[in-house]
């Protein structure tokens, strides 16, 4: 919808309302409708969410992947933690991270050529990342273009990037998510009556005194401030849109409920900690995805490198993946195996917390692709060959699940690529160099 | 501080200020230097709070959460240059923003703020809105509103109160809109024609005043600096060292001396910082700001109070505690109250293993795992952030065998991390960059991971010897020394100190005019700060600006 | 091994008993130096500030033959049913408990017919004649000479005839039971609720020559003036630095012996402010300290002496209703018990016996002490009394 558009209608409604509270039963405006909207037949669409989890470290080969590809059987021992979801999974095995030679930054190479498709030449980043990319095409409506939270504490830990070195800062505290989702901007889907408050209408307004001196502004500055300045105005929309929401009635949501607020808790690196902070979010994450807050999401579980211990322990998740030694008679790293497998059972969290809530005919999974990366495959000498990727959820229909894929030494973009072609966005290929690819991984496509 | 410290330090700056008195037409060979682009520089959370207090008085209350502060070539300052604002970082600052201007407006600080009342409370006021967002927005953003941007603003404010009815409201929004834009959110440098040197260009008074203020005060700046750029004296030798030391002279200089070391020793990783609270239950969030504040405040009062070498902060027995650093230290620290966060001066004994920034909590514990000490990292920081060194990454595809068979317990177990770190050493692959980082962080053994002394590790001995860059050592304190007389230490402050005056580091043709006129009279000076800040604050250099690139007038 | 008691036992059984200064009793009891406090010691000075504090029980499955005390809910069917309450009635009332255990509980007391408060009197009310601790074995100390027949033998020290009463009186309270590795729930909690605002107690140690083997040391218990300092796992914080409070009814001085790592102390007086939520006063009298020197800085230990036990009566019923019910502890019946169990001084005046053989278990954790000289303006520190910790 262009400015010129919006301004009609914000004039319209100034016109109607003359700063006096009217119940106003407005349509929901086609510009709002994103590319997947179906018609309004029954209610209203039910939109398809994406969301990224995070951990750290990979997984022992041998210890996740089942044994054959195709529909799921068996899940490998790590994998435990999955076996109540194990239909709502894919699971891609033998994909890896092509460098074409460029240096390895440990903990960085792996994990954010995965999520941008591109093996960055040094470690700042060129290109947005996977999430930056669907948000731009089905995050436009919603009063948050995406959510980004963490599970350790940490606000830095975040790998959702936008162009130009965009870092998003990553909520690490339940409490805040709360305020910012539930707080007193959150408009009730589901509440009988609508008051459109005259004071925000007049910060429309005055917002737009600001956004006036753009192109001042941008002239007065060299080419590398006004890809910041254009950051700034893009962020700076995104406030207007959501003031711009606050002052229409949102359509009813049956499957929306807002949930009692979590109160303060303790976060951080302990396992334990960490468990339960991924649980919270979790559940705050599936409410704001009910009630369309937002319809991108991005999780961090642990970090690359993975700082995850136990208390009482001085040897971290990470510290045990460089100085455990491979048991002799195991195979492998009992205590990193350890960290990795909770790691898992973290996720299942997510995913059965997604599928706790009923939607439509079906659950919010079901209306979700969830998409679970790492940033190594055997953490031990921070290798990226048979580098673990994992999806939930079937896209609102067009992703099938239960199956296992093995890639043959193929990118780990072709998950990314088949994710974003099931979210309805038109291309053919992804990533660039030998990360590049076009196959589609037809199997789990409907 | 007691205004006798600071007649002393005016004296000291004055009489550098007569011997460096040829400060001013720019020479031939500044011509050539380069000083990069120019970029706006995106508020740190510490400005903006500061801005706000200086503004609206320090019981504003601002409600909200800020963006971290990225870093970039070791120093927040310098990633303020590339920082961006997204978009739940724009939301907070709107709700900073608006937060703020409602205590601004509201009935309690209405008379305290606002230099004119309207002419009817519920309806708008041109004459009025335009008085206080000019006399606001020139504060804030540093220089005199335009009349088109002034009036831009008073009309956004008009329509906001007619819309509600109320003109406090419409003011509110439009005091928030000032906080949200832009022009305050970065600093935003402009540059014009040199009258001086034709062809030539530099930076508008108010540019000047900024980078001044930011410089020395941490913040924007005040209404004598935002007068002095009005009537044009900062182009003038005079008229800017007269600036330059009253910022210098005042109490308010502590303010940017702590950010600088804040920002140079990396005390943002603090935020994050965990340590195992069952093995180290002494440890939690009120040391951890007592172990930040304690290095602060040394440092403040070592290098800035006292004026004495910098060189000296790695020797010093000389610091402050609070009988809650002491339970980490395990020192008694008797102070008069008995609060367990009561600051006093407190000196260690002579051969106490405790001397130097070395071995505060401050950089033994930010620079460990939760669980125990790092040498790795703790050498690592000594290189990069106190030598300006670069340690490689690490790299991928390590071989192990080695050292795991040494990790087996049995005669030939490692015991020390001294004994583990070798067996790194020894590998060709890693050696290369654990020799330059373990034998600095092995001296600092002693320490366990919360700063707490040890005398042996799982029933071994610590051997704390080494080397640095050719010098010996035998433990904590003799490193200390060892890194005072290292010469890379003072170079690396004033590279660092430049690098946060102007939010980038020095460009190459730059590089010369560092060594010669900031390294080398910093030497000869002492090593004394005050004097370092203020040879950059009244150096052409520190002001100087390329010619522009051609800027095309693109609509957006 | 143990410390052994004390042969002189002259003291024990006086007949009144006056609060003297610390100072004068130490001087009379021990003839001990005159100048106080004194800095210059011979050897090392080790410092510590008390974590735990509580009646050190040895509670077994079979010290309480007849079943341990009733629980919150028979007390009040009991109360309602002396009372004259029906059964019915009873039933019915019962379904509001515990809220409305007060209504029932607390003036349940009666002088001259009316109705009292039974925790202010709690006499008013006949003996309920609650159960006792039967054990034979229980910590604390031989303190009248002799071996009797409610003696008991110290699992630790072996020694016979040890003297705590009091710990009888508590000991089929199961809120009050506990054993070596699990504290008395109440009463650690009371002491725990306490820790945040009562001024910690601090035990110095020195003129040590050895923490193992040393046949001359002094051993000094001051109060603070502040409250310990609590670490992230709930404890107090060690190596905090804690100024000793000036009042020298609270300084004491004695001297003590180590053998084989276990310090004991020569018999003394020991008085300590506490706290609203323990009791008002700790006193021991004739008391003797043992701790056990720990190789973590530590120390664990009993102190036993005998206290009055109108104290102990009222560290439990200042609680009232509340605690009565909660933690199950019939208050009369205690101070009937307690009154019947005391052992110690006679009062000459009404005839009964005042005071009560206690043991309490002591740990402490290492500090920093300083003392304190108040110049009129305020308080300035006077002097660090130990080296920092190597």
């Amino acid at each position: 919808m262009s400015r010129k558009e919006l301004l009609t209608r914000r004039g319209m409604l100034q016109g109607m309302l003359a700063g006096s509270a009217v119940y106003v039963g407005l349509p929901f405006l086609e510009c709002f409708l994103n590319n997947s909207g179906t018609a309004l037949a029954n209610g209203m669409p039910l939109p398809t969410r994406f969301g990224t989890w995070f951990w750290g470290l990979g997984l022992h080969s041998g210890r996740w992947e089942p044994q054959k590809a195709g529909k799921i059987e068996q899940l490998g021992p790590e994998l435990a933690g999955l076996e109540r979801v194990k239909d709502k999974i894919n699971v891609y095995s033998m994909m890896k991270v092509h460098t074409d030679g460029r240096p390895v930054f440990v903990h960085f190479t792996g994990n954010m050529s995965q999520l941008t498709g591109t093996v960055p030449k040094t470690n700042t980043l060129a290109l947005p990342t996977i999430d930056a990319l669907v948000a731009d095409a089905i995050g436009t409506s919603t009063r948050f273009r995406s959510l980004e939270v963490t599970a350790t504490g940490n606000a830095k830990a975040s790998y959702s990037f936008k162009a130009g070195n965009v870092q998003q800062t990553s909520e690490a505290s339940p409490a805040q998510v709360y305020a910012r989702l539930f707080g007193p901007e959150f408009r009730d889907p589901n509440s009988a009556t609508f008051t459109p408050d005259p004071k925000v209408m007049a910060e429309q307004s005055v917002l737009s005194a600001i956004t006036d001196q753009r192109l001042g502004l941008t002239r007065q500055v060299g080419a590398a401030d006004r890809a910041r300045l254009d950051e700034y105005f893009t962020s700076l929309r995104q406030v207007e849109q959501q003031v711009e929401l606050q002052l229409q009635k949102p359509a009813p949501l049956e499957a929306c409920s807002v949930p009692p607020p979590p109160g303060e808790m303790p976060v951080g690196t302990e396992i334990e900690t960490a468990m339960h902070t991924n649980k919270i979010m979790a559940g705050l994450l599936a409410h704001a995805l009910a009630c369309d807050q937002t319809r991108v999401f991005n999780m961090v579980f642990s970090e690359a490198g993975s700082a995850l211990r136990r208390p009482g322990n001085p040897m971290t998740h990470h510290i045990y993946s460089h100085e455990e030694s491979v048991d002799e008679q195991l195979g492998y790293q009992p205590n990193v195996s350890w960290f990795s497998t909770r790691s898992m059972e973290a996720f299942a969290t997510v995913i059965e917390t997604l599928d706790g809530v009923k939607e439509g005919d079906g659950t919010l999974l079901d209306h979700t692709l969830l998409l679970a990366s790492t940033d190594t495959g055997f953490a031990k000498v921070h290798s990226l060959e048979n580098m673990p990727v994992l999806t939930a959820g079937r896209a609102g229909g067009r992703m099938k699940t239960g199956i296992h894929v093995i890639g043959r030494g193929d990118p780990t973009t072709r998950v990314g690529l088949t994710a974003m072609q099931a979210l309805g966005m038109s291309l053919s290929s992804w990533g660039t160099g030998s990360m590049q690819t076009s196959k589609t991984i037809g199997e789990v496509l409907v | 501080m007691n205004t006798f410290v600071f007649a002393k330090l005016a004296a000291t700056t004055i009489l550098i200020a007569i011997a460096s008195s040829v400060v001013g037409a720019p020479a031939a060979a500044q011509d050539t230097q380069s000083a990069g682009p120019l970029v706006m520089r995106r508020l740190t959370q510490e400005q903006y709070r500061n801005i706000v207090q200086d503004v609206f008085g320090a019981s504003m209350v601002i409600k909200g959460r800020f963006e971290p502060d990225p870093r970039a070539q070791q120093l927040v300052a310098v990633g303020s240059s590339s920082a961006s604002i997204t978009a739940s970082g724009m939301e907070q600052y709107v709700h900073i923003a608006k937060g703020i201007a409602a205590q601004v407006v509201d009935e309690q600080h209405r008379d305290q703020f606002l230099p004119c009342r309207p002419a009817a409370a519920t309806a708008p006021d041109d004459h009025c809105s335009a008085k206080i967002l000019a006399k606001f927005g020139r504060l804030l953003f540093r220089r005199p509103l335009q009349e088109a941007e002034l009036a831009d603003y008073v009309k956004a404010s008009n329509v906001a109160a007619a819309r509600v009815g109320d003109f406090y409201s419409g003011l509110q929004l439009s005091l928030a809109a000032l906080l949200e834009s832009p022009q305050f959110l970065f600093v935003h440098e402009q540059m014009q024609n040199d009258p001086r040197r034709s062809g030539s260009y530099r930076l508008d008074a108010w540019s000047m005043a900024s980078r001044l203020s930011f410089f020395l005060w941490n913040t924007a700046p005040d209404t004598r600096l935002l007068d002095a750029a009005d009537r044009g004296e900062l182009y003038t030798n005079d008229g800017l060292a007269r600036q330059v030391d009253r910022l210098l002279t005042s109490p308010r200089v502590e303010v940017s001396v702590r950010a600088f070391f804040t920002d140079m020793l990396g005390f943002d990783a603090f935020d994050a910082l965990d340590k195992d609270g069952m093995l180290y239950p002494n440890f939690n969030a009120l040391v951890a700001a007592d172990a930040r504040e304690q290095t602060l405040r040394t440092i403040v009062d070592h290098v800035l109070k006292q004026q004495r070498d910098y060189r000296d902060l790695f020797t010093t027995r000389k610091t402050f505690l609070t009988p809650l650093l002491g339970s980490l230290y395990r020192v008694p620290v008797a102070t008069p109250n008995g609060y367990p966060q009561e600051w006093v001066a407190f000196e260690y004994p002579q051969g106490s293993a405790q001397a130097g920034i070395l071995t505060h909590a401050s950089f033994l514990a930010l620079h460990s795992h939760p669980g125990r000490s790092s040498p790795t990292l703790r050498g690592k920081a000594v290189r990069e952030v106190l030598l300006c060194q670069k340690v490689p990454d690490p790299p991928a595809n390590v071989n192990f065998e080695n050292f795991e068979a040494a990790q087996k317990p049995g005669p030939g177990q490692l015991k020390t991390v001294r004994d583990r770190l070798h067996a790194h050493a020894s590998e060709p692959m890693c050696a290369g960059c654990h020799k330059v980082t373990d034998p600095i962080g092995l001296a600092l053994e002693n320490f366990d991971t919360i700063a707490s002394f040890r005398q042996t590790e799982n029933g071994s001995a610590i051997d704390t010897s080494g080397e640095l860059d050719g010098a010996a050592f035998a433990d904590a304190a003799t490193l200390g020394k060892t890194l005072r007389e290292n010469p890379q230490a003072p170079a690396c402050l004033t590279k660092r100190l430049f690098a946060y005056a102007t939010g980038r580091v020095a460009t190459k043709s730059e590089g010369e005019w560092l060594k010669q006129n900031l390294q080398v009279q910093f030497a000869a000076d002492g090593y004394k700060l005050p004097g370092l800040l203020r040879r950059i604050a009244v150096s052409p250099n520190f002001y100087r600006i390329d010619a522009p690139e051609a800027l095309t007038a693109k609509a957006d | 091994m143990g410390c052994t008691s004390p042969t002189d036992t002259s003291r024990v059984r006086r007949d009144t008993f006056r609060r003297l200064p610390a100072l004068a009793s130490c001087m009379l009891a021990l003839g001990c130096a005159a100048a106080w406090p004194q800095l210059s010691h011979a050897g090392e000075t080790k410092a510590f500030v008390v974590s735990w504090f509580h009646l050190a029980a040895n509670s077994t499955d079979d010290d309480c033959p007849q079943g341990l005390n009733p629980k919150g809910h028979e007390i009040m069917a009991r109360i309602l049913a002396e009372q004259g309450k029906s059964p019915a009635d009873i039933v019915e009332i019962m379904k509001g408990y515990p809220g409305n255990y007060p209504l029932y509980a607390v003036k349940r007391g009666s002088i001259d017919g009316k109705p009292v408060n039974v925790y202010q009197n709690p006499t008013s009310v006949p003996d309920p004649q609650i159960k006792v601790g039967r054990g034979r074995k229980g910590f604390g100390f031989n303190l009248d000479g002799r071996i009797g027949p409610d003696d008991f033998v110290d699992p630790q020290t072996g020694e016979q005839g040890v003297d705590n009463q009091l710990f009888r009186a508590f000991g089929c309270f199961s809120g009050l039971r506990g054993t070596p590795t699990s504290r008395p729930t109440w009463l650690s909690i009371q002491w725990d609720m306490s820790r945040d605002q009562m001024p910690a107690w601090l035990i110095e140690i020195s003129d040590v020559d050895s923490l193992v083997n040393d046949d001359s040391v002094e051993l000094e218990i001051y109060r603070a003036r502040e409250p310990i300092f609590r670490n992230v796992l709930g404890e107090p914080q060690s190596f905090m630095t804690f100024q000793v409070d000036p009042d020298t009814r609270m300084h004491h001085r004695v001297k003590a012996r180590i053998k084989d790592g276990v310090l004991c102390t020569d018999v003394f007086d020991f008085y300590m402010i506490a706290d609203f939520f323990l009791q008002p006063e700790f006193i021991f009298k004739n008391a003797r300290l043992r701790l056990d020197v720990k190789q973590d800085g530590t120390l664990k230990g009993i102190i036993g002496g005998y206290s009055p036990w109108d104290q102990a009566y009222l560290g439990l019923a200042a609680g009232e209703s509340a605690v009565e019910g909660m933690v199950a502890l019939d208050m009369p019946g205690i101070y009937y018990a307690l009154r019947r169990l005391a052992d110690g001084e006679v009062d000459p005046q009404t005839g009964t016996r005042t005071t009560i053989s206690s043991a309490f278990t002591v740990e402490a954790i290492p500090a920093f002490i300083v003392d304190a000289k108040s110049d009129g303006n305020g308080l300035t520190v006077n002097a660090v009394r130990q080296e920092p910790a190597r």
